[in-house]
């Protein structure tokens, strides 16, 4: 983040009811981020959703009025949301620094024949181009017809079209624009063309499923540890204790609370349930039972056992409706073919059931179904954006279903695209590296990779122990000994 | 800011032009003409003549007067083109030192970049005298079917002629950008070109913030007005031949009048509906007199003469919408470019191809220039608020083994871009390949041109296959090509700048390529090559079993033994595509084997 740029915040509209608006499940999700504090590149990080995805749920959600995108210093929101305005082009937009800069601020000092917000504007481009889509790219929606796809291929194309730039000094920004204009063309020519557009619509759906499961799966996890929060709040009712034991009540002693303290506080406790306690949760559906009053109690002792007794059936009972509650939610989401959804339901509802087998085992069985759908989908993504030749992309997509399936293939590509994209993480290639050799040691190319891994890591020696150790299994392995020929000194 | 002037440097004709306070505007020479002759000539005193006085000695001087010299630009000396143009042109054409072509004019020999220099020359000193100071830019058309070394041997015309060049762009191009210039529509448009000796068809869109992309290009580098003149000059000698049993070709003189009498008569017939054409004491008729030649031309029969040649030009239209993925109802406007679109049967013949009028607003002979000062103002110029998306009209690839053509980059892509591709190795223990960049269409990689070639050595010793190699192909903006390989395995890499060049031939191509053939890059399908083979095979066997009963039949009208010839040819095409192991080869003559094998059924089948 550059120190001295003020980035600006979404943060929600007052008095909006979001129930009003269709919103899908992501959009859900990051509303409960939303807090006039994060802004949007903390938010793709704290919700592990892409860029992209957060830029477009903003973008839609601030067309919709359900938020603003405000600097965080400025004063709170004026009562009234404002009017609409026109639809800014994407340009526009990415000028707002809505996704906040990703470049050293030191490339802006380069000399070239560029005004500040021209340089700005193609490294904010340029930073972004792995994870934007074809259709964030060119700022418009999935569903624009041919000319309006046109329209913005030609308004970006005037930007950035070497020829705008003819014959002057573009240092470093020259490879860069002629890269942005390639990939605009690239997503132009892909969407104007009914039949690679299918074909890409596929792959984006693919994203997007699989994205939107993603989401829900953080989302319903969100939610699990609301609930756990709020069965911990319950808890933390002062309960009462077993005889003789430490009620939960932090002390401010630190040598514990003294005998009289306990019992004033025993006393405190019976005298409010005698009177004026809070009224049970409404969440109980049990027919209220008597309000006991301090005649039934023959001591205060009695009326402490009571109120344990009902405390824990309260307890139990709201535990087990939490688990009903998932495991119908599960049923739903698996009526729908909602795998990944059922899969998350259940697996919640065995929290709150640990004792259920038979939950657990339902649990495990979807599980496993959603980790194939998931996986399948991941790969076909991975297969499509290795032969795009997009390798982060494809590295992403990979580590995924090596994530999933945990298998040495999967760990091996998922570490072949790392190193072969332009900026992998080199140090978690070669994680996968090492662990498609562990599951399958005798597999040379698993050592082939993790030697590549290495080398484009700059790691020499390591590069050279993990060739050396491979040669040990596979002497004669030609593909080794260049290899190893190749590992600077 | 300097200024930049627009050449549009013609078959026939040149025009220059600058945009002058926003306005582009073509600048007319000393006589107060448009356009200038694309001639030049040496005097027997040894002066130099350019344009209008040049055509004007023509006749008197027709062995040292160069016309139509864009025909040879580029080209090798041993390409049909060339040979077609030696036998039919006035002025003498020789072999070059690099298979080139030179044209001798009073004993000396001149490239032919040199000639064309001579007339970008003379269009510069016309700006210079009107703009009343020196210029030194210029952005200077081709045809848009021009290749990279017809491109390259452009450029090299205008340094000659003192000019920085500091952009080529496409003919049909430079019309858009003249017609869509400055009126803030959107809309497709095809840009119809048919000037003296190319034929161009481009489509482009005319878009929001001054854009022009080029969506596709094709056309014909050797059809043209010439050759409707050339058509008009058979029949005035066949017909010549008919009455006096003289063949004017062999004179120089005569066939220099007869050239121009075409060209005229060819002119008149746009807008009347018969000529004469007289030219008295065109020859001798050896018992010392000279004959005359009188004949008259109809609209009609010019139209009968140039048909199958507008036919062709429609053809590519076709071709060309196709390409673009383009319907007919999508082009919102037809421009006409080029004087032979003056003509009624060809203004028609688009007109009934894209059920559409075409647009007459435009100059067909000024808007090309017009467009060239547009762009040449847009590049320098800040203000100017137009980027010109052009694509590369040829297919960019790299030869394979068994002599293909692999392509890398298509045909029609938007420049600049960049392309890569993995190959691998053909042959076992295979330690260098040679990387042979070409250009063109045919998947036969010696019929298309080659642009220059590397080699990549120090790969590991494996079995074919298995050693893969990166080839990157790459345009910029200005239309240079760059091509990069690379050893995955070890990282060796190799790469060349493709300047192109006229300076290879063909022979010199086909030996390197013999030579080469071994260490090539393998991305044959030899599946596909088997079912071709066996289905070719399986229709010569059924057709060699006709042929003695076919000839019996057929041997007493000239038509059959033609036809006897014709699929004799067939059947050889078809062996030597067998030989070579060329399956797209193959299948491109199983066509013309079904349909012999049908006709002597046919024929068999009659009696």
């Amino acid at each position: 983040m550059i120190v001295g740029m003020a980035e600006k915040v979404p943060r929600l509209l007052p008095g909006v009811d979001i129930r009003k608006f269709k919103l899908d499940p992501m959009d859900g999700f990051l509303l409960t981020r939303i807090n006039g504090k994060l802004d949007p590149r903390a938010l793709s990080l704290e919700t592990g959703l892409p860029d992209f995805s957060v830029a477009r749920a903003l973008e839609k959600l601030e067309k919709l009025g359900v938020i603003e995108i405000v600097d965080p210093n400025a004063p709170p929101p004026a009562p009234p949301p404002p009017p609409p305005g026109e639809r800014k082009s994407t340009v526009a937009k990415f000028e707002d620094g809505l996704l906040g800069a990703r470049y050293d601020p030191a490339e802006l000092l380069e000399d070239a024949d560029l005004t500040a917000e021209q340089k700005k504007r193609v490294l904010d481009f340029y930073y972004r181009l792995d994870d934007l889509d074809h259709y964030t790219l060119l700022g418009i929606g999935q569903e624009t017809d041919k000319k309006g796809i046109k329209r913005a291929y030609f308004e970006l194309a005037a930007i950035f079209h070497p020829d705008r730039y003819f014959k002057k000094n573009l240092g470093s920004f020259k490879p860069k624009m002629e890269a942005l204009f390639n990939r605009i063309t690239e997503a132009h020519d892909t969407l104007v063309d009914a039949e690679k557009r299918a074909e890409y619509d596929a792959y984006i759906a693919e994203v997007a499923t699989t994205r939107g499961m993603e989401a829900m799966l953080e989302r319903a996890m969100a939610e699990s540890a609301a609930a756990a929060a709020a069965q911990q709040a319950q808890q933390s009712i002062p309960p009462p204790p077993p005889s003789g034991g430490r009620i939960s009540v932090p002390s401010a002693h630190d040598s514990g609370p003294s005998e009289s303290e306990m019992r004033s506080r025993r006393e405190a406790l019976a005298r409010r349930l005698r009177g004026g306690g809070p009224p049970p949760p409404n969440r109980v559906s049990k027919p209220p039972e008597p309000q006991p009053s301090h005649l039934k109690f023959g001591s205060t002792q009695d009326a402490m056992d009571a109120l344990k007794r009902r405390y824990e059936d309260r307890i139990e009972h709201a535990t087990q409706q939490h688990a009903m509650r998932y495991v119908a939610s599960a049923e739903e989401a698996l009526a729908k073919n909602d795998l990944v959804a059922a899969a998350t339901s259940l697996s919640i509802a065995t929290k709150f059931a640990p004792d259920d087998a038979a939950l657990a085992m339902r649990a495990q069985e979807v599980k496993n179904m959603a980790d194939k759908t998931l996986s399948e989908s991941y790969l076909k993504q991975a297969q499509y954006e290795e032969r795009q030749g997009h390798w982060f992309e494809a590295a992403r997509s990979w580590q995924k279903v090596a994530k999933i399936k945990n298998d040495a293939i999967s760990h091996e590509r998922a570490a072949n695209a790392i190193w072969r994209a332009a900026d992998g993480d080199l140090r978690e290639g070669a994680e996968h590296a090492k662990r498609a050799i562990t599951l399958a040691p005798d597999v040379i190319e698993n050592h082939m990779t993790l030697v590549e891994v290495y080398i484009k890591a700059g790691l020499n020696s390591s590069a050279r122990r993990a060739c050396e150790a491979a040669v040990q299994l596979d002497p004669k392995h030609v593909g080794l000994q260049t290899i190893l020929k190749r590992i600077p000194k | 800011m300097e200024k930049v002037i627009g050449i549009d440097l013609g078959t026939t004709n040149s025009c220059v032009a600058i945009v002058e306070n926003g306005t582009p505007v073509v600048i007319p020479n000393r006589g107060g003409y448009k356009t200038t002759p694309s001639m030049v000539a040496v005097t027997e005193a040894g002066k130099r003549l350019v344009g209008h006085i040049a055509k004007r000695q023509a006749i008197t001087n027709a062995e040292n007067t160069v016309y139509a010299a864009k025909r040879l630009i580029g080209r090798k000396w041993n390409s049909p083109q060339v040979k077609n143009a030696v036998a039919t042109s006035s002025y003498r054409i020789v072999e070059g030192p690099h298979n080139d072509v030179r044209i001798v004019l009073r004993d000396k020999e001149f490239s032919v970049p040199e000639i064309s220099a001579m007339v970008l020359q003379e269009m510069k000193v016309i700006a210079e005298d009107y703009l009343g100071e020196s210029v030194s830019k210029a952005v200077v058309t081709v045809p848009a079917y021009f290749n990279d070394n017809q491109r390259q041997a452009t450029k090299d015309a205008g340094e000659i002629a003192g000019l920085d060049v500091i952009r080529i762009i496409n003919e049909p191009t430079a019309a858009a950008l003249s017609y869509g210039f400055g009126r803030n529509i959107e809309k497709t448009v095809a840009v119809y070109d048919f000037g003296g000796g190319t034929f161009d068809i481009s489509i482009l869109e005319i878009g929001a913030h001054g854009v022009f992309k080029v969506i596709a290009t094709a056309g014909d580098t050797f059809l043209g007005g010439e050759d409707i003149d050339a058509r008009i000059i058979d029949w005035l000698v066949s017909g010549f031949k008919e009455e006096h049993n003289i063949d004017l070709r062999q004179d120089r003189m005569a066939l220099q009048r007869l050239k121009d009498a075409a060209e005229k008569a060819k002119c008149e017939l746009s807008s009347v509906r018969e000529t004469e054409v007289n030219l008295p004491f065109i020859i001798s008729s050896g018992r010392n007199e000279a004959l005359h030649l009188q004949r008259t031309l109809t609209r009609q029969t010019l139209e009968e003469l140039s048909d199958d040649l507008i036919e062709r030009t429609v053809d590519i239209c076709k071709q060309t919408l196709e390409d673009a993925k383009l319907g007919k109802d999508e082009i919102e406007e037809i421009v006409l470019v080029g004087g032979m679109t003056r003509m009624p049967k060809i203004q028609a013949a688009v007109q009934a191809f894209f059920e559409k009028e075409p647009n007459k607003g435009v100059h067909p002979d000024e808007v090309v220039a017009l467009g060239a000062a547009i762009q040449g103002a847009a590049l320098v110029d800040d203000k100017q608020e137009m980027v010109l998306l052009d694509v590369t009209p040829h297919a960019l690839g790299i030869m394979t083994f068994g002599s293909y053509f692999e392509e890398l980059i298509p045909q029609n892509t938007t420049v600049p871009t960049h392309r890569t591709k993995i190959f691998t190795t053909s042959r076992d223990n295979q330690t260098a390949v040679k990387i042979l960049v070409m250009q063109g269409e045919s998947q036969r990689a010696e019929e298309n041109e080659l642009l220059g070639e590397f080699i990549l050595t120090g790969l590991r010793r494996a079995p074919k296959g298995q050693v893969e190699i990166e080839v990157t192909f790459e345009i910029n903006a200005d239309g240079i090509v760059s091509v990069r390989a690379k050893d995955l395995e070890t990282g060796l890499e190799q790469s060349i700048q493709v300047t192109a060049t006229s300076g290879l031939t063909r022979d010199e191509i086909k030996n390197m390529m013999d030579n080469a053939k071994d260490d090539l890059l393998d991305r044959r399908t030899s599946e596909e090559f088997e079912a071709a083979k066996q289905e070719a095979e399986k229709l010569i066997t059924e057709i060699e079993k006709l042929f003695p009963q076919v000839q019996q039949i057929v041997a007493s009208s000239d038509f059959g033994r033609d036809a006897i010839e014709k699929a004799r040819a067939i059947v050889e095409k078809a062996r030597t595509a067998i030989e070579r192991k060329d399956a797209a080869a193959v299948k491109e003559q199983i066509e013309g084997l079904t349909r012999t094998h049908r006709m002597f059924k046919g024929v068999v089948a009659k009696t």
